[in-house]
């Protein structure tokens, strides 16, 4: 019954199924709509349960020097049998001879399951049952209710199959599927100006990534002449066993470098990296159930698990490795330092995602294995108490009457005790105080960079940066608490007189995912061995991938200077904020310039405009005005030449039939002449 | 007289019978005239033809002139029919009623210096009152296509 | 009855129907049912043949009847047949002349005899214009493809119709005429160094006399350019593309459809079957230049639609956009390259016919094409605008859905050309790949102007402007419009899906095209010494043998 090949195929399968039966029936379930998309997210839950159990069992019985995986194919989505073959490679140039004389392109729908796929698959149904039963209770009565969870069907669909395909192509195919589902579920409340810019906005900042993404994909092809993972058809994939186990199987140089940085430019935009982070607060227009699933916990981790997938890759461009672990601690710092004065708490918590992705994309810039399993850890860590936290954003927004400006409301943990308390839990876990489950995470992270920090000066400076935001996100993340929960019980009108706690099927999840955010960490770092399953996935068994010798001392050593800056953090915010209001708006005028620039986000959004957009644009009114004025133009040009003959011509048609005659008479002449004198010219040519 | 002195003459009168018809169709406007004088110059080519038949000593020339006459009499009959439909038309025999066949462009030729060889008579004569015959119309502005 | 005879039937069904509605007379309702018999008719015996087709048969269903006699030594004849190339064209034709009658069910009420007459008689001339196998036959469909069109758009069109109708036709006519000298070119070499001593218009026997015989040099370029002026201008091709805004902007939704739909990619066509395969020598000289034109327009039809207000003006340059990727993919003179081409024949006919129809329907019932005129539509016509969204998504290569299949290929086949095989000069080599990079480039300012025109006009708040339409809003889709939407949203998913289904057919077809064009490229390496156009993977790690290929 639960062979693996069928269990990766009724994964996704479940929540496809969902979607399409809420798609026809939705009109008329009405409000009931949401059944046959939970049902299905919780069967394909289950089932990832089952998968990832399987898969535990199969890496325990066979422990492959090379990782283990298993690939099922379904079907053929292109085939050229011969893509590359040429007589028109006239002799090998030299060195070049890398890709064979023959080689098809082959592109087939095939899914995988390795440890790296199962655990996504887990987490990512996981959370998106939770989210979805949440829903029912968040989205209850509005008039698009059906569509909400067609959307969130087809996401789960598109998420799972990112996760399993085994194939660049498809890869990018679920990638942009998932960016579509989040176009349309920022975009939900289409009426919203606002919300249907923000979801174009992140479609097209997803499409800057994916030029780039695009761009190594191609490259990939042409440099490894496949773009499978696995091996397949007598051809090694580029991920593929054969070539992990062959030493030097990767290219190596500037191509590896080209590539790494495409690639991890398509990693930017997906999971909101500088300098390709400015969609992600926007996209909180979004209902707030999206940003949970869509936003925090798993599309916005696909840059994560892509990057991860391609360690190998990586690993073959230590220049590449260090650009991805820079951009991580720039978006890490970035993200805390905005996240520090925004009013809108939603907005909080996307800057303090963006924040959180930069530690993992730190951990894998890294590229130790310890490192890359850390940044997987807060990955699966982040995605409980980041979806917490912004489930339990969601309910105090729907007390307050859809009203999230933390200067509108504030004491509501009376008011809302289990919010309250699941806030507290996430917020603990997110600002890494001991023992919840982001401490954990956060803590393997520092120690493997601060590892690799004992012989490079750059990965000690990230360090630093990695610990300082550490500080930085426990004050933001108690600020936001303190403000919302603490201090005298204020309520905006708009919530009438509606102000109280969420109904069950808001606080269960959040009940749920609390437990998590307080147990993971724990879990997965002792029992749960995530680091010794995770190390079975291919690219990650890859024998090049450095394993890091573990310094016990340094490991404490972080752990005890992260725990301090973490309650200091958690210190500070409570002085500035549960004390007297002044202490808070004296700091922000005694750090004024800094003050600005976080709380203008550092201008992002103005300076692109300006540089990208605003030329664009009058390219764009200039290429219209050349084609309308010049190249239109030339045509009518051209166009207006017979009628310019013509007119000229019609001069001779005097209506005299004299001067016909004459007309006549003459062209006589000037042949009988021409007659006479034509011979004469000849003769004097010769 | 020897071939080649009849061959001279006779061409002469050829070449005079031509360039008399030309003349003529350049200088009268008379349609009539006009056609008579391109008859006329059919004649002359018709002359040189029958005297060069003779002096090369073949029928040809004459079976040619032969083939003109006919021709020309079906010529002639067409075009007098469109000379009498011309006259219906327009009443004049004029060819030059007939220039506003021209292109738009194109100033109308007018007969100036006649006019201004006959001018008008000085004396008022007594006119009719208005109601009375349908006045001259100025047959160029009624007929001419302004299109084109 | 016998496939030849069936394929006959399809091409001469809809010019029946045309004369029958001719004799019909003025009737409206008889009209509009004997176009719907008649387009739907012609659809199934297109679909019957379709399925009956054996991949790789080059003649299929093949019918031909010689004009001057079959031992005439000027063999002129009336062949149709279906090959690879021309058989989902030839599909396209059939599908989109059915959407086209649905589509005009109940906006054409002015003379509907007349315009179901000449758009059946378009029909016919655009599914004899992909059966044609004689160059005469096949210059006289392209010819009688314009006549139906430029009255549809003369007399059915909007505000500025004359002058478009006019542009249209003189534009492609001169351009033509052009390449029927060239054609006729390529016939007179033909004959005058063949050994049988018949002057063939048979374009295969042509193609393989060609091959055998090729063309000199010098008259090929010759006459590469005559061919190319009129395809080119047909494409149409940047720069010689503006007489297609206007022609779309002026056109009724059913011109508009068809003209996007087919009719530009009777010039990609004629490429394929013409210029490549007959004019080796030539193809690969302007090879260079035929991928600078085409980025070009890619970049150009994305910049100027992102600037247009009016919603068929913006995807007229879109078009513009996209036939520029068909032509890097047929030029990129690489197998995937020219199999993503021709998909993305198939795919363009099927989103911007369906962009047109469904804009079509938008002005049927706002009475604007002004993007700033219109806005919040979805909530008053949600399907309407699910099915603009579908198009949309098509259109801007979202992957799962066609457009991305075919664009795909192409810069697959692009970037191969450009960092896999040599090319002749390092100039050639940098500039084939900033055009790879530019093509891919093209894609993002795609979705950009694209999804700008779904946010204005079927997104935000709804225009309040207008009290009339907020008093009685407008309907949605009706069941005729989505029956002529429905089957084009399937084959969007079902190519994007598997594509391999439709590849595969035309495959075995293609891959003769180019195979003179690479040896002459090969030919021309051979004589200069060659310039690695991979100059980074130069820096590839030699592999032991047996990694590259395990099973062998």
């Amino acid at each position: 019954m639960f062979e693996i090949p069928i269990l990766m195929v009724l994964i996704p399968a479940f929540p496809l199924a969902g979607t399409i039966v809420t798609a026809i029936f939705g009109k008329w379930l009405k409000h009931e709509a949401h059944w046959p998309v939970i049902v299905s997210i919780a069967c394909s839950c289950a089932l990832s349960l089952v998968l990832l159990s399987q898969v535990m069992h199969e890496v325990a019985a066979n422990p492959l020097a090379v990782g283990w995986e298993s690939t099922f194919e379904l079907w053929n989505w292109t085939g050229v049998p011969e893509a590359i073959a040429r007589p028109e490679f006239a002799a090998p140039a030299e060195g070049a001879a890398a890709l064979p004389e023959r080689l098809p392109f082959v592109v087939n729908v095939t899914l995988r399951s390795d440890p790296l796929t199962s655990i996504m698959l887990a987490v990512v149904t996981f959370v998106a049952s939770l989210v979805a039963i949440y829903a029912v209770g968040y989205m209850h009565g509005d008039p698009g209710y059906w569509r909400f969870f067609t959307y969130i069907g087809l996401f789960v669909f598109s998420m799972t199959m990112l996760v399993s395909v085994s194939n660049f192509v498809l890869l990018y195919v679920f990638w942009e599927a998932v960016g579509l589902c989040s176009y349309l579920l920022v975009g939900f409340w289409y009426e919203k100006p606002s919300a249907i810019a923000a979801g174009k906005k992140a479609f097209l900042v997803n499409r800057v990534g994916d030029f780039g993404f695009v761009l190594g994909l191609f490259l990939i092809w042409t440099t490894y002449g496949t773009l499978n993972y696995h091996d397949a058809d007598g051809i090694a994939g580029v991920l593929g066993q054969t070539r992990l186990a062959t030493s030097g199987g990767f290219a190596a140089g500037g191509v590896a470098t080209v590539i790494c940085l495409l690639l991890m430019l398509g990693a930017c935009g997906k999971s909101a990296q500088f300098p390709l982070h400015v969609w992600l607060p926007d996209a909180m227009e979004g209902p707030t159930p999206v940003s949970a699933l869509i936003h925090a916990a798993t599309m916005v981790t696909a840059g994560v698990y892509m990057v991860t997938r391609c360690t190998p890759l990586f690993v073959a461009s230590a220049d590449a490795q260090q650009v991805v672990a820079i951009v991580g601690a720039t978006t890490c710092a970035l993200g805390g330092v905005i996240a520090l004065t925004q009013t809108d708490l939603k907005r909080v918590l996307a800057y303090s995602t963006i924040s959180q992705l930069g530690y993992m994309f730190l951990a894998l810039g890294c590229g130790t294995l310890v490192a890359i399993t850390a940044g997987m850890f807060h990955l699966l860590t982040h995605a409980f108490f980041k979806a917490l936290l912004f489930l339990a954003a969601g309910s105090v927004m729907h007390a307050m009457g859809g009203i999230i400006d933390m200067r509108r409301f504030s004491g509501l943990r009376k008011l809302m005790p289990y919010t309250h308390w699941t806030f507290l839990f996430g917020g603990l876990a997110l600002a890494g105080v001991i023992p919840f489950a982001g401490f954990w995470s956060k803590d393997a992270i520092l120690a493997a960079v601060h590892e690799r920090g004992h012989d490079s000066t750059l990965y000690l400076a990230l360090y630093w940066v990695g610990m300082i935001t550490a500080f930085l996100t426990a004050i933001y993340t108690f600020r936001a608490f303190f403000l919302t929960f603490y201090g005298p019980l204020r309520v905006p009108h708009e919530s009438g007189h509606h102000a109280h706690e969420s109904p069950r099927t808001m606080t269960v999840p959040l009940m749920i995912l609390a437990v998590f955010a307080f147990g993971a960490g724990m879990w997965l770092e002792g029992p749960g061995d995530l680091a010794g399953l995770l190390g079975q996935t291919p690219s990650l068994a890859y024998q090049s991938v450095p394993r890091a010798i573990e310094h016990g001392g340094s490991h404490l050593l972080v752990m005890t200077i992260s725990t301090i800056f973490a309650l200091s953090g958690v210190g500070i915010a409570a002085y500035l904020y549960l004390g007297d209001d002044a202490s808070a708006t004296r700091l922000a005028s005694l750090l004024a310039p800094l003050y600005w620039l976080s709380y203008g986000k550092f201008f992002f959004d103005p300076i692109y405009n300006a540089l990208f957009v605003w030329p664009l644009l009058m390219l764009a009114k200039a290429s219209d005005l050349t084609d309308k004025y010049l190249i239109d133009g030339l045509v009518n040009l051209v166009g207006s030449v017979p009628p310019w003959i013509g007119a000229r011509l019609r001069s001779l048609q005097t209506g005299m039939v004299q001067f016909y005659a004459l007309a006549m008479v003459w062209g006589v002449v000037v042949l009988i002449v021409t007659l006479l004198v034509w011979p004469a010219i000849g003769a004097s040519l010769k | 007289m020897d071939e080649q002195a009849l061959l001279t003459n006779y061409l002469i009168v050829g070449a005079l019978l031509f360039g008399i018809g030309l003349v003529g169709f350049f200088s009268r406007r008379n349609m009539i005239v006009m056609f008579l004088c391109a008859e006329m110059m059919l004649q002359g080519v018709s002359v040189s033809l029958v005297a060069w038949g003779r002096y090369h000593n073949d029928w040809g020339g004459q079976v040619l002139v032969i083939f003109i006459l006919t021709v020309a009499a079906c010529e002639a009959a067409i075009a007098l029919a469109v000379v009498l439909t011309l006259f219906h038309k327009s009443g004049k025999l004029d060819i030059a009623v007939w220039q506003q066949l021209r292109e738009d462009n194109q100033a109308a030729f007018v007969d100036r210096d006649l006019s201004a060889l006959a001018p008008k008579p000085a004396v008022q004569w007594p006119k009719l009152t208005p109601a009375g015959i349908e006045p001259d119309h100025d047959l160029e502005e009624v007929t001419h296509r302004s299109h084109l | 009855m016998s496939m030849s005879n069936l394929l006959l039937t399809t091409i001469l069904l809809p010019l029946a129907g045309s004369l029958a509605i001719c004799a019909v007379g003025r009737d409206a309702r008889a009209a509009r049912a004997t176009a719907l018999v008649v387009s739907l008719a012609t659809l199934i015996v297109t679909a019957i043949l379709l399925c009956n087709y054996v991949p790789g048969d080059d003649s299929f269903a093949a019918w031909s009847y010689a004009w001057l006699g079959e031992t005439s030594a000027v063999d002129i004849r009336f062949d149709v047949a279906l090959d690879g190339i021309s058989l989902w064209l030839f599909g396209l034709s059939s599908l989109l002349l059915l959407a086209c009658v649905l589509l005009s069910w109940d906006a054409v009420t002015d003379r509907p005899g007349t315009y179901y007459a000449l758009l059946l008689l378009l029909g016919s001339g655009m599914l004899g214009v992909f059966a044609a196998r004689d160059i005469i036959l096949f210059y006289v469909f392209f010819e009688f493809t314009l006549i139906p069109l430029f009255l549809l758009i003369g007399m059915w069109g909007h505000e500025d119709r004359q002058y478009a109708a006019t542009k249209f036709f003189i534009y492609t006519l001169a351009g033509s005429m052009l390449t029927f000298l060239a054609l006729l070119s390529i016939v007179l070499w033909d004959y005058y160094h063949s050994p049988d001593g018949v002057m063939t218009f048979s374009i295969p026997q042509l193609t393989a006399g060609l091959a055998a015989r090729p063309i000199a040099e010098p008259y090929q370029l010759w006459i590469f350019l005559g061919l190319f002026a009129g395809f080119a201008i047909k494409v149409p091709l940047f720069p010689l593309h503006t007489w297609l805004p206007l022609a779309h902007t002026q056109a009724p939704s059913a011109g508009s459809v068809l003209l996007a739909g087919i009719l530009l990619k009777i010039g990609t066509y004629g490429f394929l079957r013409f210029s490549i395969p007959m004019l080796p020598d030539a193809t690969v000289t302007c090879m260079p230049w035929m991928l600078a034109l085409a980025v070009a327009g890619i970049l150009y039809g994305a910049l100027a639609a992102l600037a247009q207000s009016d919603m068929k003006r913006l995807i007229a340059y879109s078009s513009v956009s996209h036939l520029g990727f068909v032509m890097l993919g047929l030029f990129a003179l690489t197998s995937v390259g020219m199999e993503g081409g021709v998909l993305q024949m198939i795919n363009h006919g099927l989103s911007t016919g369906g962009l047109f129809a469904v804009v079509g329907m938008v002005y049927e019932r706002y009475h604007t094409r002004q993007i700033s005129e219109l806005g919040g539509l979805a909530r008053q016509v949600p399907w309407l605008a699910f099915f603009f969204l579908v198009f949309t998504l098509s259109s801007i290569g979202l992957p799962g859905l066609n457009g991305f299949a075919g664009e795909f290929l192409i810069l697959i086949g692009m970037f191969q050309r450009a960092f896999v095989f040599e090319a002749s000069t390092p100039a050639v080599a940098y500039a084939y790949k900033a055009i790879a990079v530019l093509a891919v480039f093209g894609v993002v300012l795609g979705a950009w102007y694209m999804l700008w025109l779904v946010q204005r006009v079927f997104f935000g708040p709804p225009l309040e402007s207008d009290h009339e339409h907020a008093a009685q809003p407008p309907r949605d889709v009706t069941p005729v419009e989505a029956a002529a939407l429905v089957p084009l949203c399937v084959f969007v998913l079902w190519i994007g899906v598997h594509p391999e289904f439709f590849l595969s057919r035309m495959r075995p077809a293609l891959q003769p095209v180019a195979q003179a064009a690479i040896a002459a490229l090969a030919e021309r390496e051979r004589a200069q010494p060659p310039v690695a156009a991979n100059a980074p993977a130069a820096a590839v790690v030699e592999l032991p043998p047996g990694v590259l290929s395990l099973v062998e």
